[in-house]
């Protein structure tokens, strides 16, 4: 995941490739689990108080949580800008065929919302192929030969052998 | 996701539409026939397999009874029965797709009293009794409330003793959080005798018999089944049952109404079957019928006994008014438990 | 107890027993093997088929399915990084380094020997303590509970490899993760924005499912279809030198005595074990610096004690009725329908059961080996097919899977969404495996701690006048400070070697 080598040390933004230092990436992804945490600390706080006064009650526990949380993501920002300006060895962040990952995120979605409208069967032999295509395979007999085999599987197992009542 | 759910909508209207369409041409050929007055009378002839959808996963009590009923109910109807599973929502799910179905009595539900306390809390707004024909009553389980063998209670009026000479410091372990079936049967007890107890929440039943028996709460309350193997190995020992008589399995136990405390005993734990809206009152009569005659083979006597349960014989009308009864108990306990404001 | 061990093994006298077995073996291999089913749901499947047979053929199936399962999950964790059970998870760390070495098979074969010897091991335990080690689980209240979940936090705290801060954001996640849905204690509903699908909270294994075999997915489809490190094929009946399995005969039977005492404590279960006992192995081993690398010493440890917590789980079942895991739970309804209702009677009155069970269990080893010494040819194979064509067979099951779990599509988008979401993290380099364990171990967390204030009325004496729960607190404390401690030695002697 992350490439050590001097040579792949410099900012990218292609479509081949997209890098990007460490803990810049990490600054980012802090600030994305800051604004999450915060939102759940609110909604924490939205919680009825209990009946019980033993109890602490239903926000008790997220409320600590959430707190704590908040902690340990400011941390590891502080550790990200330490790094970034200090003279620890940096570790570089790439994502290889970005276009190609985002469509398989969108495959993964688009499954998820039509799985149920086309049917359990077409869909895993529509997106099967789909996916293959995205991770790069041009070969038609794995092109056809793996979706169907894969449904053969899932129409033995699941249907015949466990009877599970699929869409 | 929206526009998907609005299609699976329709996709079921025209299903239904189908259904109805074959539906009236079989009426019209019984009437033509000449034998539409005796189809009251004639037994549960479902066109297709029916399903039974449950609010929970395989395995659990409601799934092992409907998978037992439906051993001796498939034979009897001369159709497939597929147990679906639809767990998740408190019942929501599965509330859903009974209440999106057709009415043609080849999809039906299996309820407990967790479906009109969800109802009226956490589902209130989404669904109602009213949503739905409450068809027949199978099964109904007391609960009965128990302690550990050494324990130096021996009945409710004990109890009830030591939590006023403590001032409520009795634990009571039971299923579900406050609101729960067996917690508003504590609360009933509560009001009855005066005095408060300490509801400490569990979520599965062993998991009470084993804080009892280790001794981390006080009381335990469930229903027969599972604590059942514990009374006969004369590890527990049982303080009262909650119920119009006393349990034939536990001859000795009272009940709070035999101690002295007069609380509602149609507060009881039940398995039922409902259908969507619409069935007419005929066919739901032939799959209670069903359902009741399917109960006494064998195979369900043998699983109902060592399960504890009591059967019922309560058909659609006695269990509509019965459900109406439930929900009103339940309404009341909550608006005064402060959990639902009317 | 010889006389009953004996009728236990008469009944293998009877060929339906034997069918059973082998089927149930096989079937609970393959179940364990499909992401998405794991012994939980494949044992409620199959409830049905048992409904027309003996009593004891069919405990005999179920429970050879359950061990059989138990193992299954280790295999997509080997060969595709994706446990399909928690109890997994600590498998996939070694496992799967293994695989990328080309030593899929090896692996494996480690795997399934480690598996069988912890059942063998933990079956003789359980017919010697089910009784008074169940007992004694008795003794586990609230705040025992919430000590022995803190003990498995802890544990992972010092297992996760990189930064111990992202370790702790990690954990958090997970453990706000296990907050989702109806509060146990005053049944409001939290986190749930209102859609009573959440009431239930996110079903543990397709959070599983996603975080780590769709985001797996993602990165096959980065790596594209550049060449994979061929696996060498398995010659001989097993990948490697007997020599090299006595060398692990150590960590696997104190991983299989771990797995059990810890599977007794009803709730703990197989992940439990085999994180505890994966860290156990890693402070005593003589190589720690391979652990998370490719280490035949973690693999062994953790199958060890996640097949050995299959016994634990069975004692407290068969001893109380009072069952230790999921699964067992779903066993006392198979045993209901056959009516037999578990509980401390059994042995007295049914005690053909409980000694088939134990009859059953020792049987079953070689069957189960067997299969998984065979399957491991197979598998080392699978794991040369083309990266696109598993990406594609990985996703396509796990949506059928994950769909079967509850048959609605519920899980299948909880799947989804923490499949872009253990992506985002895996690049961010935060650890996947703190989500999971804190997600097993939230609900039991907080629900504990708030039962034991209410059942002690508010007094916090609870968490301290217990030796048990001052034992526990004092394990979790040094679980925490010592990998701490070892972690900053190391940088010292790094900075000075730099």
């Amino acid at each position: 995941m992350s490439e050590e080598t001097s040579s792949r040390r410099r900012w990218e933004f292609g479509l081949h490739i997209l890098r990007a230092p460490l803990p810049v990436i990490e600054l980012a992804g802090c600030v994305g689990l800051f604004a999450i945490f915060v939102r759940y600390f609110q909604a924490a706080r939205m919680l009825p108080q209990p009946l019980n006064q033993i109890d602490i009650g239903a926000g008790g526990f997220p409320l600590l949580l959430a707190a704590s949380t908040l902690i340990a993501i400011a941390a590891v920002a502080v550790a990200a800008l330490i790094r970034a300006f200090g003279t620890m060895p940096e570790s570089w962040v790439s994502v290889r065929r970005p276009v190609w990952v985002a469509i398989a995120a969108v495959l993964l979605v688009a499954q998820s919302i039509y799985f149920e409208k086309i049917g359990a069967l077409p869909s895993v032999v529509i997106f099967s192929l789909a996916t293959m295509l995205a991770c790069g395979e041009r070969r038609i007999s794995q092109l056809i030969g793996v979706p169907l085999a894969l449904v053969a599987f899932i129409w033995a197992a699941f249907i015949l052998a466990l009877s599970v009542n699929l869409p | 996701m929206q526009s998907d759910r609005m299609e699976r909508e329709e996709q079921m209207k025209l299903n239904n539409l189908k259904k109805t369409l074959v539906g009236l041409a079989s009426a019209a050929m019984l009437v033509l026939g000449g034998s539409g007055s005796v189809a009251a009378q004639d037994d549960w002839k479902p066109s297709g397999a029916v399903n039974f959808v449950l609010h929970t996963k395989p395995g659990g009590g409601v799934d092992v009874f409907t998978r037992t009923l439906a051993k001796s109910l498939e034979p009897l109807i001369g159709q497939s029965i597929v147990v679906v599973n639809a767990p998740g929502g408190g019942g929501a799910t599965q509330m859903a797709k009974v209440r999106a179905a057709a009415p043609d009595g080849l999809t039906l539900g299996v309820n407990t009293v967790t479906h009109f306390t969800g109802m009226l809390t956490n589902l209130r707004g989404t669904f109602s009794p009213d949503d739905f024909e409450w068809i027949a009553l199978a099964q109904e389980d007391p609960i009965l409330f128990f302690v550990a063998k050494n324990s130096e209670l021996d009945s409710i009026t004990d109890l009830v003793e030591l939590a006023r000479a403590n001032g409520g410091e009795v634990n009571i372990g039971g299923f579900g959080p406050v609101g729960s079936m067996q917690n508003i049967g504590m609360t009933m007890l509560e009001q009855q005798a005066g005095v408060k107890f300490n509801w400490v929440a569990f979520e599965s039943t062993p998991d009470i018999i084993a804080a009892v028996l280790g001794g981390h709460v006080d009381v335990g309350v469930s229903n027969l089944g599972p604590a059942l193997s514990f009374f006969e190995a004369d590890r527990l020992k049982g303080l009262g049952v909650l119920g119009e008589k006393r349990l034939s399995t536990l001859p000795d136990m009272q009940t709070f109404g035999e101690q002295g405390y007069d609380v509602d005993t149609s507060w009881i734990q039940v398995r039922g079957v409902f259908g969507p809206k619409g069935m007419p009152l005929d066919l739901q009569k032939q799959i209670a019928h069903a359902i009741h005659t399917a109960m006494q083979a064998d195979g369900y006597q043998k699983y109902a006994r060592s399960a504890g349960v009591e059967d019922s014989d309560y058909g659609p009308v006695e269990y509509a008014d019965f459900v109406q009864r439930l929900t009103r108990l339940a309404e009341e306990q909550l608006v005064a438990a402060g959990l639902v404001n009317n | 107890m010889f006389e009953n061990l004996a009728i236990g093994f008469a009944a293998f006298g009877d060929p339906m027993v034997w069918v059973a077995l082998v089927f149930g073996a096989f079937a609970g291999y393959l179940i364990g093997a499909i992401p998405g089913l794991g012994p939980s749901l494949g044992v409620a499947l199959l409830i049905p088929f048992t409904y027309g047979m003996d009593p004891v053929v069919s405990i005999v199936g179920l429970v050879a399915l359950y061990a059989a399962a138990e193992y299954g999950g280790a295999i997509t964790a080997v060969l595709i990084n994706s446990p399909g059970t928690a109890a997994a998870v600590a498998t996939a760390w070694d496992g799967y380094p293994l695989t990328q070495q080309g030593r899929a098979g090896e692996a494996l074969s480690v795997s399934i020997i480690s598996s069988g010897i912890g059942i063998f091991v933990s079956t003789a335990l359980l017919i010697l303590t089910a009784v008074p080690l169940s007992e004694f689980a008795l003794r586990f209240g609230p705040g025992e509970y919430f000590a022995l979940a803190l003990v498995g936090l802890s544990l992972v705290a010092g297992l996760s490899d990189g930064s111990p801060l992202k370790g702790a954001v990690s954990m958090g996640i997970g453990l706000s993760l296990a907050t989702i849905g109806l509060d146990a204690q005053t049944g409001v509903p939290r986190f749930t924005g209102g859609n009573p699908e959440f009431f239930e909270g996110l079903p543990l294994v397709p959070v599983l499912l996603g975080l780590y075999a769709l985001s797996e997915v993602l990165f096959m489809i980065e790596d594209g279809p550049t060449e994979k490190k061929k696996s060498t094929p398995v010659a001989g009946i097993i990948a490697l030198p007997v020599k090299t399995l006595l060398g692990l005969k150590t960590v696997i039977l104190r991983s299989s005595v771990l797995g059990y005492v810890i599977g007794i404590i009803p709730g703990a279960g197989a992940s439990i074990a085999s994180f505890v006992s994966y860290a156990f192995s890693r402070r005593l081993s003589k190589t720690p610096e391979r652990f998370g690398k490719g280490s035949l010493e973690g693999v062994a440890s953790s199958e060890a004690a996640n097949n050995s917590a299959v016994a634990g789980a069975l004692a407290p079942l068969l001893a109380l009725g009072i069952p230790g895991s999921p699964t067992t739970a779903v066993m006392i309804g198979a045993l209901m329908v056959q009516g037999i209702q578990p509980g401390p009677l059994l042995f007295t009155r049914s005690p053909e059961i409980p000694y088939t069970v134990f009859a059953s269990l020792w049987v079953g080893v070689p069957i189960m080996v067997l299969i998984g010494l065979a399957g491991a040819r197979i598998w080392a194979r699978v794991a040369n097919i083309p990266r696109a064509a598993i990406a594609a067979i990985v996703a396509g099951i796990c949506f059928v899977g994950a769909y079967s779990s509850e048959t609605t599509m519920f899980p299948v988008h909880v799947m989804v969404a923490c499949g872009l979401m253990g992506y985002v993290l895996r690049k961010l380099q935060f650890p996947l495996a703190p989500i999971i364990l804190a997600m097993v171990l939230g609900e039991m967390m907080e629900t504990n701690f708030r039962r034991a204030l209410i059942s002690a009325k508010g007094d916090w004496a609870i968490f301290y006048t217990s030796p048990l729960t001052m034992l526990l607190f004092t394990v979790a404390v040094l679980a925490f400070v010592l990998p701490g401690l070892a972690a900053l030695r190391a940088r010292k002697a790094r900075a000075r070697e730099v």
